[in-house]
């Protein structure tokens, strides 16, 4: 019951937060949709035009984007880096800028209750946020036939990669908020180590090869903060 | 156990990977910036060296041979093509000149008026994908593409789309309403998914549109077969079958009769489309069209197959082959300085052969030129501009990690003998081959810094230790990561030092008993007040 009353605060401490990221989110995204859906034939005159009789066919013609949902995806990543940033801040450098630790983890709840908390929260806050709207629009593309031939799952995992990497920045940056390093030490390497990760991941031949990459960043983003906030003294 | 003791488990070796690979990457990019500026600042040095003396009559002639084009007419006579720059009034002029193996010259003039119909060797490299284009796409934000093909009936209407899914290694159609049409498999198109059989790994894709259609037609090379896949015929046609045997390369003369890509003074519509078929056992499958035929042939075995063209007339079928002395470059760069010592630091030996391959598949010579050509031109030390580069990365380069020298090694070795042609495995080799990534690399001072790293960690670890096997491990890590390992180490393992109390020598504060007599920390004076707390 604590847990779930901490994670509830949470929540309540970030919504503001999440409604911008949402809004914002949900109307380039629909404008971007929206502009690529009016034009009725997206694909028959632009990549296919090349097509002529008696030449070669690049090969990259025919590796299409997903239209019209491609132009999403620059949205959503950033928005995920954005919430990523934005949830760690709030949850904690915050807190640090207020020198206001100890009076948090004095409370009659574990230090671990009180960390877990917050990330459970931070990933509340994902999935409603960025994953509900990106699998809403998905669908919609997919249900109302706006491109020419059903899009591929893949491309829903994609993006739910994007909304990963996003929790990814979070945690990076969660962890370089409560190390205790001096600034111009290695105080933010996790935040430099969760920027590598996002690049690392994009340039993955493979969705398991990405999936791999993020896992393990996360297992070592996740374990780090964890030790550095039990053991630290605030 | 407790949370906080268990994830201490998972958080030291989490710990060490995560800055071991920022100061990796770190050292790596300082390892490719500071050649750089070294070479941008580093004034002098550039200026070239002293003219080299005039070459005699018998050199300008080896030298015009060497450049010169060898030709064939149709019944083997071998000409030497070259171009030749004059000036008139102050103006340019450049005219072919056409001259015999005994270096008499026949003909000069406009290129275009030359008085002979030499053979003609189409363009043999294929202009197509590989499987790693294909089947692992790096994606970016705009996502991963999908390869789809459109049935365009005509230049405005796209009446179907064939999607390729990767996993599943078929194709899969869609009507203009996104409706599912059928199944495109190695056994055909199929009405339901059931009834297809996937394709195989895809190694090579080529596709043109015919020339009276918008659909494109694809070749799809798979490891033992080659199908031609036109959707708008709603056929999959297996062009070629190698059986048990794989297929290592296709090379097409004329096959698709795209004139655009050749130059405008060739006639080829007299040569007959032929696609070269190479097996990894060493066949060569010659497919012709206008008529179909399919014959095979070989080559001896010390050629190299690449150095093959192959151009099929009306009436006969005329292989090409140019050799040259000594063994051939080796596709290791460490290699290569030798091999270019050792054969192509004198003059050296080439030649040019024209074959008929037979109906039997028989090579009979027709008609074989060598010459002498100039030995490679190499830089005397000092007068290479990349000297510099070299020298500064030659000190950069000895903070690298051996270990990782070692595994980038390895894996450079794996993917210079692979067949992998891919833009990613060409990248690594220019990086790590062309790019003199590794050329500069001594690694006898590489050890002896890593060695220092060691002692400085020995140094900084001695005092601070918390048991042998933590700090045994440590220098073993310092060793084979060097300046990278020893950053990841003071990052992690740098903790204050006090002067023990009873020995008097400097000691860590991460275990209670000192590390040199064994003393334990002193305990705090008991005060007055003590008392009070304590109860």
């Amino acid at each position: 019951m604590r847990f779930i009353a901490l994670v509830k605060n949470q929540l309540q401490e970030i919504l503001g937060g999440l409604i911008v990221v949402v809004i914002v989110f949900t109307f380039l995204s629909g404008f971007i949709l929206w502009s690529g859906i009016r034009h009725p034939d997206p694909y028959h005159y632009s990549e296919y035009s090349g097509i002529t009789p008696g030449n070669t066919v690049s090969f990259y013609t025919l590796l299409q984007r997903p239209k019209p949902l491609w132009g999403v995806g620059p949205v959503l990543l950033v928005s995920a880096v954005i919430l990523g940033a934005m949830l760690a801040s709030q949850q904690f450098a915050e807190q640090q800028k207020r020198r206001t630790w100890a009076f948090t983890i004095h409370r009659s709840v574990s230090r671990s209750t009180i960390l877990w908390a917050r990330f459970s929260a931070a990933v509340i806050a994902f999935i409603l946020c960025l994953g509900v709207m990106w699998t809403m629009f998905y669908l919609y593309v997919s249900a109302m036939g706006a491109s020419p031939c059903p899009l591929p799952v893949r491309v829903l995992i994609e993006g739910w990669i994007f909304i990963l990497l996003g929790l990814v920045i979070y945690f990076g940056a969660a962890l370089s908020e409560v190390s205790a390093k001096k600034k111009y030490t290695t105080k933010y390497f996790g935040a430099v180590f969760a920027g590598m990760i996002l690049v690392l991941a994009l340039v993955q031949l493979s969705l398991t090869l990405c999936f791999a990459v993020i896992a393990l960043a996360l297992v070592i983003l996740v374990s780090d903060t964890m030790d550095t906030f039990l053991s630290r003294e605030f | 156990m407790k949370l906080k003791h268990a994830i201490k488990y998972v958080a030291a070796p989490s710990g060490i990977i995560m800055y071991l690979t920022l100061f990796l990457i770190g050292i790596i990019i300082l390892q490719f910036i500071i050649p750089g500026i070294v070479l941008l600042f580093t004034p002098g040095q550039l200026s070239p060296g002293l003219p080299g003396p005039e070459p005699t009559e018998a050199e300008m002639r080896q030298q015009r041979i060497s450049g010169a084009s060898k030709e064939f007419l149709p019944d083997g006579t071998v000409h030497l093509l070259s171009w030749s720059t004059t000036e008139i009034n102050g103006e340019f002029k450049s005219e072919r000149q056409v001259w015999d193996v005994n270096d008499n010259l026949l003909w000069s003039g406009e290129g275009r008026e030359l008085p002979n119909e030499y053979l003609q060797w189409p363009m043999h490299e294929p202009s197509g994908s590989y499987r790693e284009d294909i089947t692992r796409q790096m994606f970016s934000p705009l996502f991963s593409r999908i390869l789809m093909v459109p049935v365009k009936p005509s230049e405005e209407e796209i009446t179907e789309y064939w999607r390729y899914e990767r996993g599943k290694r078929y194709f899969v159609g869609f009507d203009a309403k996104g409706r599912k049409i059928g199944y495109a498999g190695s056994n055909g198109i199929k009405q339901f998914s059931n009834q297809v059989e996937p394709f195989g790994q895809v190694k090579y894709i080529c596709s043109w549109c015919p020339q009276d259609s918008y659909s494109p037609v694809l070749l799809w090379q798979t490891r033992h077969r080659l199908y031609k896949i036109d959707f708008l015929a709603r056929s999959v046609e297996v062009i070629f079958d190698a059986q048990q045997e794989e297929i290592d390369k296709i090379l097409m003369y004329n096959w698709r009769r795209i004139e655009s890509y050749y130059s405008a003074d060739a006639n080829y519509s007299e040569y007959r489309p032929a696609m070269r078929l190479d097996t990894k056992s060493g066949d060569h499958h010659l497919w012709l069209r206008d008529p179909n035929e399919l014959l095979m042939f070989r080559i001896p075995a010390d050629w190299d197959p690449e150095r093959a063209s192959v151009a099929a007339t009306k009436d006969k079928i005329f292989l090409r082959y140019y050799g040259e002395q000594g063994p051939p470059q080796p596709k290791h760069f460490l290699l290569q300085d030798e091999w270019e010592k050792k054969y192509r630091s004198s003059p050296f030996q080439e030649w040019v052969e024209l074959y008929q391959i037979e109906r039997t598949g028989t090579l009979k010579l027709i008609n074989r030129f060598e010459w002498t050509s100039p030995p490679y031109k190499t830089f005397q030390s000092g007068q290479d501009p990349r000297d510099r580069y070299k020298k500064a990365r030659y000190y950069v380069k000895t903070i690298s990690s051996p270990l990782l020298d070692l595994a980038s090694h390895w894996y450079y070795n794996k993917l210079v003998y692979s067949d992998r042609e891919d833009d990613f495995a060409g990248f690594i080799i220019f990086l790590m081959g062309e790019g003199d990534y590794y050329q500069t690399t001594n690694r006898t001072v590489n050890l002896a810094v890593s060695l220092l790293m060691v002692c400085l960690a020995s140094w900084h670890g001695c005092s601070r230790r918390t048991s042998w096997a933590s700090f045994v491990f440590w220098l073993v890590f310092v060793g084979a990561f060097n300046l990278a390992g020893l950053l990841t180490y003071l990052a992690l393992m740098h903790t204050p030092v006090i002067k023990c109390h009873a020995c008097g020598r400097r000691r860590g504060l991460e275990r209670v008993d000192c590390v040199w007599c064994g003393n334990e920390l002193p305990q705090p004076e008991r005060r007055k007040l003590d008392l009070v707390f304590n109860n």
